[in-house]
């Protein structure tokens, strides 16, 4: 990334420019290119729905997500139930609804904790390097050759019950090298920097370095990385729900009810099961992937739209 | 380019999806496409009037109701097999569904639920009904081509009368202990079982203690080579390559294993040499298939068959009843399923060394009061289940005879209604209320009350069953921590070790028609009692029930069963769930099948494909 030498440009050329240009920080540069992509804005409209309904599910949702029914056992779409009723009589609105809840939470979260082991653990490879980096690198290749699916898969078998929180750590501690990878590659570009010498030759602390010089420049690739793994949360939650390895009945989630459409006869009599749920998953992670795009033109320095 | 990865993600999860759910399908395609294709492109009709339907023709054999060797047809089971080929060892009814073809029993029952020959072509009981002389056929081989005899039947009881066998994991002693000699046999101090005499190469005798009623039933266990397992202890047996490996597990029946890839597909092969002449079909195919895709699978002709156990998903029913290329055969059935309760767990040492002793048991408090169990019972919907999941195809009971069994009363047992406000009344009684206030009942003294509630993956309606019981139980105060489903043989072999911290597990019990006689389940000393119930009066009524002379009497044994139904119901060791109507169905094209009470597989080696 050389986002650092625009800073450097800002402020060496002198006076010709406006002061209100002038004072443009990176990070405002990059939110007009951002605010001018089109698509990003629109994924992010989106995302703002979706959180929104996950927030208020409570109010929104007519029915309790887990009741279930055992005479109203896959109705179809009534003024009662808006989707109908699943294979146990549970209402599908409701369930989509806190479906957003759950699977915005595990995408949200997931990632959240995979940057936070990525970033400390790739910033220490990074910065250290030698046997530092060696050692976290060898982690991030024995977790690599690993299967990631099957890894998850092998992990959820063993564990007995899997709750949102549990679910969240065991993709954490699994999905955490692609970005380990990504954040040294950044900080190996960084040290050997001039003003990150400078700083050094003046007695500033490793801590000091990693926090003000190194993050604040690495946090373009960062902030993109973790949007686009949100999304890809999102997706494995619904797969692993899908084929029965994600968070168990009854809690809704959208991969839950899609596992509905496995039946012939629910994929063609009550489509009001499974698309909208299907539909769900596809806006949000597509809207995030806008985001994470747009977001990526943005922090680019040689993009100048 | 901005939506490669999304697209890659997508792409990714759903080839996921695809193979882990159609796992197998590729190896299936060369083997069975055959009746699939003739079956669509001709359309000549078949004019033997039976169960043919339109797109069934005889172009190319040309003669009509004749039966045309030839052809596969595919199968699917719900959950894999366990690896257990050896009917000595086998546990489960998906091993069943191989081994049904792959071996036989000196008899067999028929439509009235009375017993034919098979391996014996004829058999004589002496008047005082403690021996039973049977005659076996000659000219049977077993796959290996050796010749089957009076041997083969011995080895086959003495192995579960062996000192060895419940260490090793047998469960059929139930069997044996009839037989004469039998204790010192299986206390070591012989090395001849007295009980099955080998008269000669093709007569044997059974010889029994006392006086027995069902020695038919007590002979009809599936007979199983001597020659293999020559020579070996019998630890070493279920480990062995004659009773875990496709091709080299030998039976006497029309088929043999030849091929598997675990848990996704088992190959049966006709046995060309079979006693009653080669199989028409060159063979079965049974393949591991979601319970939810089956129905579009057989509609789709890529399945000719789903039988045990329970066939099709209740809710497929109407759907796969109005299919015209589909024939089906709804049964009673005489298994039921059911949520017990951990009366006791084993220690390690008695679950390593394999023994079933209820003195060294280890009472699991959680569950001993009987109100609690009673309430457990009372706050459970079971008519909603059998109405709503299983679309009124199925019964509620109370005591594990199923309406299809003649020991079955309804007016012998306690019968509980769904009534959560009966279930709090019991729990208030029994001391279990809610001391901190968080709407969850603590045990008497106070201490935190959590049920673990453990169930398998497979059979969707008992999927579907356990939240709605830990919200039912929920509901009246019960905190049930439900938890993650495992694959059905994970799961049924953590509730036979039961060195763990289940409380509450699903699971179902396919049933032997021929005799409700409940011991092999009951008796607590029975492997196969996984509740680890151990009860004395029960124990006693289900001896009683069995012992000579009154036990001719069918009436007489009826009532001693309905004291023991009504004992059962009042201690509740379980919760009878349901017992869900067996729906079988199988490819119209498939002739000669023989529906009978007991299942389909009978007599498989006259199935044949109507071209």
């Amino acid at each position: 990334m050389e986002t650092q030498s625009n800073q450097q440009v800002g402020t060496a050329v002198p006076p010709a420019k406006t002061e209100a240009e002038k004072s443009l920080s990176p990070f405002q540069l990059a939110m007009r290119r951002f605010l001018r992509n089109k698509l990003a804005i629109a994924g992010l409209v989106v995302l703002a729905f979706f959180i929104i309904v996950a927030a208020f599910a409570d109010i929104i949702a007519p029915h309790s997500p887990t009741a279930h029914n055992y005479y109203n056992i896959e109705a179809k779409a009534s003024s009662e139930h808006w989707l109908g009723t699943d294979s146990s009589g549970r209402d599908n609105f409701s369930r989509l609804v806190y479906g957003a809840r759950v699977s915005l939470t595990i995408g949200f979260f997931a990632m959240l904790f995979t940057v936070v082991i990525g970033v400390i653990l790739g910033s220490l490879a990074g910065y250290y390097g030698r046997w530092v980096d060696g050692l976290i690198m060898r982690a991030t290749d024995l977790m690599m050759i690993l299967p990631f699916l099957l890894l998850i898969l092998t992990i959820i078998a063993i564990v007995q019950s899997v709750s949102i929180t549990l679910f969240i750590t065991i993709i954490a501690v699994t999905a955490w090298p692609n970005l380990t990878r990504i954040i040294r590659a950044t900080f190996l570009s960084l040290r050997e920097k001039e003003y990150v010498l400078g700083a050094r030759s003046i007695g500033a602390s490793d801590f000091r370095i990693i926090f003000k010089h190194f993050l604040p420049n690495a946090v373009g690739p960062i902030i993109v990385n973790a949007t686009l793994m949100m999304a890809t949360m999102i997706i494995l939650e619904s797969g692993l729900s899908f084929i029965g390895f994600g968070i168990p009945q009854p809690t809704p989630t959208w991969g839950n009810m899609i596992t509905e459409a496995n039946s012939l006869r629910i994929l063609e009599n009550n489509w009001e099961t499974w698309v909208p749920p299907g539909l769900a998953i596809l806006l949000t992670v597509l809207a995030i992937n806008f985001i994470g795009d747009g977001l990526r033109d943005a922090f680019d320095p040689k993009s100048n739209q | 380019m901005k939506f490669s990865k999304f697209w890659l993600m997508l792409i990714l999860s759903l080839s996921l999806v695809f193979v882990l759910a159609a796992c197998g399908d590729d190896e299936e395609a060369s083997g069975d496409t055959e009746e699939d294709d003739t079956a669509t492109e001709d359309d000549a009709t078949e004019d033997d009037g039976e169960d043919a339907t339109e797109e069934d023709d005889d172009a190319e054999e040309g003669d009509s109701g004749e039966a045309q060797q030839g052809g596969t047809i595919t199968a699917g089971m719900y959950s894999a097999p366990g690896h257990q080929f050896n009917p000595l060892f086998y546990s489960d009814a998906y091993e069943a569904n191989i081994l049904s073809f792959t071996h036989e029993s000196l008899v067999q029952l028929n439509e009235e639920l009375e017993y034919e020959p098979s391996l014996a072509h004829d058999w004589e009981i002496n008047d005082d009904f403690t021996t039973i002389t049977f005659h076996l056929n000659e000219g049977v081989k077993w796959h290996d081509g050796e010749d089957f005899t009076a041997d083969d039947v011995y080895f086959t009881y003495a192995t579960i009368a062996d000192p060895d066998y419940v260490a090793t994991g047998g469960v059929r002693t139930n069997y044996v202990v009839g037989l004469k000699g039998y204790e010192e046999y299986v206390n070591g101090e012989t090395d001849v079982f007295e009980g099955v005499e080998v008269i000669d190469d093709h007569t044997v005798a059974f010889h029994y203690e006392e006086e027995n009623i069902k020695m038919l039933f007590d002979t009809s266990f599936i007979i199983v080579p001597a020659h293999p397992f020559e020579g070996m202890e019998i630890s070493e047996i279920p480990d062995s390559s004659a009773s875990r490996d496709a091709g080299e597990v030998v039976g006497t029946g029309p088929y043999h294993l030849s091929d598997m890839i675990e848990g996704e597909q088992y190959v049966l092969t006709a046995f060309e040499d079979y006693w009653q002449g080669t199989p028409y079909l060159d063979g079965i195919t049974w393949r591991v298939i979601q319970q939810s895709v089956m129905p579009g699978l057989l509609e789709s002709g890529e399945l000719d068959m789903i039988a045990e156990p329970n066939g099709v998903p209740a809710s497929d029913f109407e759907r796969v009843d109005g299919l015209e290329n589909i024939t089906t055969f709804e049964t009673q059935d005489f298994g039921y399923q059911y949520m017990g309760f951990k009366f006791h767990h084993r220690t390690t040492e008695d679950v390593e060394s394999g023994t079933i002793n209820p003195d060294n048991w280890v009472e699991n408090e959680k569950l001993s009061d009987v109100r609690v169990r009673q309430a457990i019972v009372s706050a459970i919907n079971r008519q909603g289940i059998v109405d709503g999941l299983l679309y009124g195809l199925g019964s509620v009971m109370e005591a594990p005879f199923p309406e299809a069994s003649w020991a079955y009363d309804p007016d012998a047992v306690t019968e509980y209604p769904y009534d959560p406000d009966r279930a709090n009344e019991l729990l208030d009684e029994a001391g279990y209320v809610d001391v901190t206030g968080d709407g969850m009942r603590e045990d008497p003294d106070g201490n935190e009350w959590v049920l673990n509630l453990d169930y398998p993956t497979g059979n969707e309606v008992r999927e579907r069953t356990a939240p709605i019981i830990a919200d039912e139980l929920g509901e009246v105060g019960i905190n049930v921590n439900l938890r993650q489903p495992r694959e059905a043989g994970p799961h049924f072999d953590a509730i036979e070790q039961d060195n763990n911290d289940f409380d509450l597990y699903l699971a179902g019990w396919s049933l032997a028609v021929g005799d409700p006689d409940p011991a092999g389940i009951w008796q607590s000393t029975a492997a196969y009692n996984y509740t680890r119930w151990n009860d004395e009066t029960s124990d006693e009524l289900i001896r009683k029930a069995v012992t000579a002379p009154d036990a001719f009497e069918q009436d007489y044994r009826a009532e001693v069963y309905n004291d023991w139904a009504a004992h059962v119901s009042e201690e509740v060791p379980m919760v009878f769930l349901y017992s869900a109507d067996n729906i079988y169905a199988y490819n119209s094209a498939l002739q000669n099948v023989k529906e009978l009470p007991a299942g389909i597989y009978q007599d498989s080696h006259l199935w044949y494909l109507a071209q």
